[in-house]
């Protein structure tokens, strides 16, 4: 089971082979994990958070289409589950008219900078990344922490390519204001 | 097995968490897609009612005849009918923006694309006697909630405008007969708002905007009646429809249309 792919496990689940969910929560827990502690800002449990994800994931596996990819597929259930928590918690709203996603902009051209950042500078943006705002936040952790492409990001959060570029370049540069403000 | 997972799978085990069917998802995107036809019929279909009774109430032409006929416009429009084609207009939006063809492209590229849809779709109704069916239709079988709705919003026309026939030129405009039988004097002055070189014989059909007194209307504005874009008033002389059980065909203006 562990060197099939999450698309052919999922399709094995959808087959009748429940036991075969294990090997998903093996290879999604950790990730999850973070995603909620990072875009939730979170420093307490999130696992009653996460185990709701995976419980939506089983229950809803036979929407999931095995041609596709599974990961932004699962994240993307994490992702409105998160975001439901952030609106209970902080009433924190996500306008359907966010000019971002709104707007027609030129298509961000994806960096490779996700790959060679090193870890030291990603503890560095651990320390001012709960200052941004929770979109511009959550692009920052898809995409430098789960490591996902602009195009994951797209299919997760359902916006365009071109927003997910245009979140991603202003919350560089908040993160980089930020960062020279807690330097300073 | 650490305890995280094995809860989970002890819970899938006992039966207490079950997957939903395949067929459940599939009724649920089928239910999705028509109900994203439904509304947008619906939007489409309110758009067009929206022309369709602006221009049979005549109000649609009044922004012409300058700031005053801006405000007329804006006081004798159907606000509640604007609200819902709105609504169902926002609502189609929104049910578009969930499919991936629109979350993809920036979402202004679904508003105008959802606009011109409903633009084009009650343009192409406008081609169509079907709003003058169904008018027809509910008025002669008094279909209760439908012929009320059509008589209301586009089988009275409000106050402030009248279409007419000229049967007398005078030195200072023209007498008309209106749609309702009535013989009205029309004061055209330099104020009046009109085509310029605009002349009128008897015979002209014309839609006269200003306020009617004592059987004298001071024209703000004039313009001369061309196609079937102002119908007469329905059940009155000249109008489409007929009384209940009538077989004489109607019109008089539609059959001008026709020549």
């Amino acid at each position: 089971m562990t060197e099939l792919s999450d698309e052919k496990i999922a399709e094995a689940i959808q087959s009748g082979e429940a036991e075969a969910f294990g090997e998903i929560i093996s290879r999604y827990e950790l990730k999850l994990k973070r995603y909620a502690r990072r875009f939730l800002s979170l420093k307490e449990d999130v696992d009653d958070l996460v185990q709701d994800v995976f419980i939506k994931a089983y229950t809803n596996i036979q929407s999931f289409d095995p041609s596709l990819r599974f990961s932004p597929w699962i994240y993307r259930i994490a992702h409105n589950t998160f975001v439901n928590e952030l609106k209970r918690k902080q009433r924190v709203g996500f306008g359907v008219f966010d000019a971002d996603i709104v707007l027609p902009f030129l298509p961000a051209k994806e960096t490779s900078d996700a790959d060679t950042l090193n870890e030291e500078l990603k503890v560095e943006m651990e320390k001012v990344i709960d200052k941004l705002s929770p979109k511009y936040r959550e692009v920052v952790v898809l995409h430098y922490y789960e490591e996902l492409s602009y195009a994951e990001i797209s299919d997760v959060l359902r916006i365009s390519v071109s927003s997910v570029g245009v979140r991603m370049t202003r919350a560089r540069q908040k993160l980089r204001e930020l960062y020279n403000e807690e330097n300073n | 097995m650490n305890d995280f997972k094995n809860n989970i799978l002890e819970r899938i085990k006992t039966g207490e968490l079950d997957m939903k069917p395949h067929w459940h998802f599939v009724l649920k995107t089928v239910l999705f897609v028509l109900g994203t036809i439904i509304v947008a019929l619906l939007a489409v279909y309110l758009l067009s009612f929206l022309f369709f009774s602006l221009h049979q109430t005549g109000v649609w032409f009044t922004p012409s005849f300058g700031f005053v006929g801006l405000s007329y416009f804006v006081m004798s429009s159907p606000w509640i009918l604007i609200s819902f084609t709105l609504v169902f207009l926002l609502l189609l939006y929104l049910l578009v923006s969930q499919y991936s063809f629109s979350y993809k492209r920036p979402l202004v590229f679904s508003m105008i694309g959802v606009t011109v849809f409903a633009l084009l779709g009650s343009l192409l109704i406008q081609q169509t006697p079907m709003h003058r069916n169904i008018q027809n239709f509910a008025e002669r079988h008094n279909l209760p909630g439908v012929a009320p709705v059509y008589r209301s919003l586009a089988g009275e026309r409000p106050k402030g405008l009248v279409l007419g026939t000229v049967i007398e030129v005078t030195d200072s405009g023209f007498v008309i007969e209106s749609d309702k039988g009535e013989m009205i004097r029309v004061e055209i002055s330099s104020a009046t708002r009109q085509k310029p070189g605009s002349v009128y014989e008897v015979g002209d059909t014309v839609f006269v905007f200003g306020k009617l007194e004592n059987g004298v209307i001071e024209a703000v504005g004039v313009r001369p009646h061309t196609g079937d874009e102002l119908p007469p008033m329905p059940g009155r002389k000249g109008g489409q429809f007929m009384e209940k059980g009538a077989n004489e065909r109607p019109v008089l203006f539609d059959e001008e249309i026709k020549r």
